[in-house]
């Protein structure tokens, strides 16, 4: 919901911290509202779904041949984006999102880029049609406002900006040399 | 296979790119030398040296770099502030207007470098 | 982006203002980072100009210092240097956050990227400066 007009967890959100008040309590920003305090989160949910935000294997290994081994680095790299919680606050907070709904958005982008970076999954070219396309990682401006109300710190501006990085060169790399294989 | 065809974002936003990073980096002393200081008077510059001094090669490749890929830095974030202002909807024309203007400006660019 | 979503019956639909950027300060200060791009482009017209009537001759040259040094080109000066440096500072600021640096497997630190960037501003600054003190 939005307290005082910032998004924010309505449950971690404690009266003595807006003491004296008042408190204005709105529907979380840039969803349509079904009544009261309640949205509709058919369009968050529809987009996590689009970008895949699972492990995926071109060959899944058989059981018998054990768990998919990852060290301590290699989970460093992607964990602080597998913090996200689904809350939506980064929606209601992108100016983006408002003004042009269709945008993947913050939380679904960041998801994208934690598969990706995680060593064990090889669905990068599955996602990356989705963060590529107009309203991918490319309808964003670089707010930042999204980060600023995360409340896990997953930092979803810096997932789109590094992604934004990677998919310049992916086109790049397309343009000057199309006869090239990618991973 | 993936098609990259579908959108040109990708080509634009590394020119904004670029077009930041030499912004970021040389803009500010030469609004400071070429806006103030010798304006100003802090640093006397004949007409003469001045001339002979852009009339250099390699000078010149730096003027273009400069001058030119800023304008594109310009012409994306001008493009998004238009949008985020409300003209939603105007995708093709704003970029049209936007980016053919940083285009311009780098031909006339290229012409004035050519004519010193 | 352009394409209307469908709007189910029953529900409503809030619009964002075109006045949003001034709800709270961090999206004034995305705004006017942004607008920092029209002074510098608006800066580098100038200069070309400049350099168009260096091509002229020096009579030319010397018409266009002359109005360069007018009250009113000297506070636009100022102006966008302010509006420069905002770009530079928040565009150096950034890139600790966009660029991840490696070393084999470990990440250098966000802050030793920024401060070198700042640092490399530092240094290419003045080079230029000294460059031009040295050639003009």
């Amino acid at each position: 919901m939005m307290v005082n007009g910032t998004p924010k967890l309505t449950c971690s959100a404690f009266l003595r911290d807006y003491h004296p008040g008042p408190i204005r309590v709105e529907p979380l920003a840039n969803f349509p509202v079904v009544r009261d305090l309640a949205v509709a989160l058919d369009d968050f949910m529809e987009k996590l779904l689009r970008v895949k935000p699972w492990l995926i294997r071109t060959v899944e290994k058989p059981l018998a041949e054990g768990e998919y081994r990852q060290t301590p680095a290699q989970l460093e790299q992607f964990k602080q984006f597998s913090m996200c919680i689904n809350c939506m606050l980064c929606y209601a907070a992108c100016p983006v999102y408002g003004l042009a709904p269709a945008f993947v958005g913050p939380a679904a982008i960041a998801l994208a880029y934690r598969y990706n970076l995680d060593s064990r999954d090889e669905g990068y070219r599955l996602r990356e049609p989705v963060l590529s396309d107009a309203v991918g990682v490319w309808e964003c401006t670089f707010v930042g406002e999204c980060s600023v109300v995360c409340p896990k710190g997953v930092d979803p501006a810096a997932a789109i900006q590094r992604s934004k990085v990677a998919g310049a060169k992916d086109w790049f790399t397309s343009v000057l040399m199309p006869w090239g294989g990618r991973k | 296979m993936t098609s990259h065809n579908k959108t040109t974002e990708p080509f634009w936003w590394g020119l904004f790119s670029v077009g930041g990073v030499v912004a970021a980096f040389l803009v500010p002393i030469h609004l400071i030398l070429n806006g103030l200081a010798i304006p100003l008077g802090w640093i006397s510059v004949s007409p003469a040296s001045m001339a002979a001094l852009v009339r250099h090669p390699l000078v010149k490749i730096y003027l273009f770099v400069l001058i030119a890929l800023p304008l594109y830095h310009w012409a994306h974030r001008f493009r998004f502030i238009l949008e985020d202002l409300g003209l939603h909807g105007m995708r093709t024309p704003l970029a049209i207007l936007c980016y053919g203007a940083a285009i311009v400006g780098t031909v006339l660019t290229i012409w004035v470098l050519l004519s010193l | 982006m352009s394409a209307p979503r469908s709007e189910r019956a029953g529900l409503y639909y809030p619009k964002l203002p075109n006045t949003w950027w001034l709800k709270n300060p961090r999206y004034f200060r995305f705004m006017i980072r942004e607008v920092t791009s029209v002074f510098i482009a608006i800066f580098l017209v100038v200069l070309l100009v400049e350099l168009y009537q260096l091509s002229r001759g020096p009579d030319a040259y010397a018409a266009f210092a002359d109005r360069l040094r007018s009250p009113g080109w000297i506070l636009f000066h100022l102006v966008a240097l302010a509006f420069a440096l905002y770009h530079s500072v928040t565009w150096f600021n950034l890139t600790g956050v966009v660029q991840v640096v490696r070393v084999g497997e470990r990440q250098v630190p966000p802050a030793l990227v920024v401060a070198g960037a700042f640092a490399a501003w530092g240094a290419v600054s003045l080079a230029i400066l000294l460059l031009f003190l040295m050639r003009a």
